[in-house]
């Protein structure tokens, strides 16, 4: 199994279909699709966290602490 | 068909994963209906890896005020993460900060948005901001984005969008439609004009994959509206639906669509000359061999002519054992015999002779119980 379908295991819930699917793809389309899906995932995150940067330097002042605390918790 | 269905089901992939439809090449030799149940889970697992960010990204709108929510979806989310959001959020709050947002950015959201996990919001949306993004969406062609709506938009702005939309652009919407079970209520809706110029529409645009492909997913009453209204176009329009399906292997959608017309309707389509053709007949009986569909085109063949049953036997006698060995099987049951009987009676001597034979040859494995009669009527 490569280490792209197993990382995409261990990092993504994936249900019976998808599992499937993947398990009658050549070698090769495992690895390339296995890849596309942990793009998307790493993608996601660095959009939330962009989202939040962001969405921090639109609130004003007044609201700063309470959305920097409801998004980011006990983070800095 | 299939291949149109195949690469909407890449584009709709290709959006799950913010790419494009082009690295999915790989894929394309898979069926649609497989694709399908491989974007869905993507599309979950990768909603639920990031679920609670979503859902504090959704509270915001509970902190800050609509217009401020408005600006951070636009300038700080993106339509990306917006769409992801929506379907975290309280229906009448989305409502709230939509109606604050430009229609070209909620059709970038709608484009990104999994329309069943925002079911509440999509349907909350009022008709007059529907029929704005309907209206952006149809500029750029999205059909695909409207098909996936179609369920999910309120009874009011789905009849206001249709409304809207010329033929054509129904027809390549219909294609695209995720959820069915509006489709009845929306053909209930169409008027026969209307019914009737899409039907031409199909053919002048060349777009009857897409008008099949929507006929397939009506209930047979509206399947029978439809293809009785087809069989009532003159012959240029079915010569045009019958090399369609010929050169795209759309004959299974076809047989469907006969089958459902009144018996009038049905003997006029099967006996067009262009169903003499031997290719043509050829390519029907590999179709009904591979779906099983016998029993479907049986009493077709009962309606048609005695020159084009002798046509048709000839071709059907042509083909390999199995095949004769099935379609024999199927018109010995006995809710076919009834009509297959006086098919057969009426067959040219040399072709009943030849029937016969090779009916003597099968026997052993002919169950269907009407078997008997079926030799009897051939004189055997």
């Amino acid at each position: 199994m490569s280490d792209k379908l197993n990382a995409l295991r261990a990092e993504i819930p994936l249900n019976g279909d998808v599992q499937a699917f993947f398990d009658e793809l050549p070698e090769a389309d495992k690895t390339r699709l296995a890849g596309l899906v942990l793009d998307a995932a790493a993608q996601q995150e660095a959009q939330i966290d962009e989202a939040g940067e962001a969405a921090l330097k639109l609130v004003p002042g007044i609201l700063r602490g309470r959305v920097k605390s409801m998004l980011f918790g006990g983070k800095s | 068909m299939s291949r149109l269905a195949v690469r909407a089901e890449l584009i709709k992939l290709a959006r799950t994963l913010d790419t494009d439809p082009e690295s999915l090449d790989f894929l394309a030799d898979h069926d649609a209906e497989s694709l399908t149940r491989l974007r869905e889970g993507v599309s979950d697992g990768l909603f639920k890896r990031h679920a609670s960010s979503f859902r504090l990204l959704a509270n915001l709108s509970g902190l800050l005020p609509t217009m401020l929510t408005a600006k951070v979806a636009q300038f700080a989310l993106g339509a990306f993460l917006a769409g992801r959001v929506t379907g975290e959020m309280q229906p009448d709050t989305a409502v709230s900060v939509a109606k604050k947002l430009p229609a070209e950015f909620l059709a970038d959201v709608s484009m990104a948005i999994d329309p069943a996990r925002a079911e509440p919001v999509i349907a909350a949306m009022p008709t007059k901001t529907v029929e704005a993004v309907a209206e952006v969406l149809t500029a750029r062609e999205e059909y695909i984005t409207m098909g996936r709506f179609v369920g999910a938009i309120s009874e009011q702005a789905l009849y206001r969008v249709i409304d809207n939309l010329e033929d054509a652009e129904l027809l390549h919407i219909g294609f695209y439609v995720e959820d069915a079970s509006r489709l009845d209520s929306i053909l209930e809706y169409l008027p026969e004009d209307r019914l009737r110029n899409i039907v031409n529409t199909a053919t002048r645009e060349s777009l009857w994959p897409e008008a099949l492909s929507f006929i397939q997913m009506v209930g047979d009453e509206q399947k029978g509206r439809l293809g009785d209204l087809t069989a009532g176009e003159d012959d240029a329009v079915l010569d045009s639906l019958i090399h369609v399906a010929q050169e795209q292997s759309l004959w299974p959608e076809v047989l469907v669509a006969a089958a459902s017309m009144q018996p009038d309707n049905q003997a006029r389509v099967v006996n067009l000359p262009s169903l003499t053709d031997r290719n043509v007949l050829d390519s029907i009986i590999a179709a009904t061999h591979a779906q099983d569909m016998w029993a479907l085109v049986l009493p077709l063949v009962a309606r048609m002519s005695q020159a084009n049953q002798t046509a048709a036997m000839d071709a059907a006698l042509s083909q390999d054992d199995e095949v004769i060995a099935a379609w024999l099987n199927a018109a010995g049951d006995e809710a076919l015999a009834d009509q297959a009987v006086p098919v057969l009676e009426n067959l040219p001597e040399a072709q009943r002779s030849e029937l016969l034979e090779k009916m003597r040859r099968f026997e052993k494995h002919q169950t269907g119980p009407a078997h008997g009669t079926l030799m009897a009527a051939l004189g055997g």
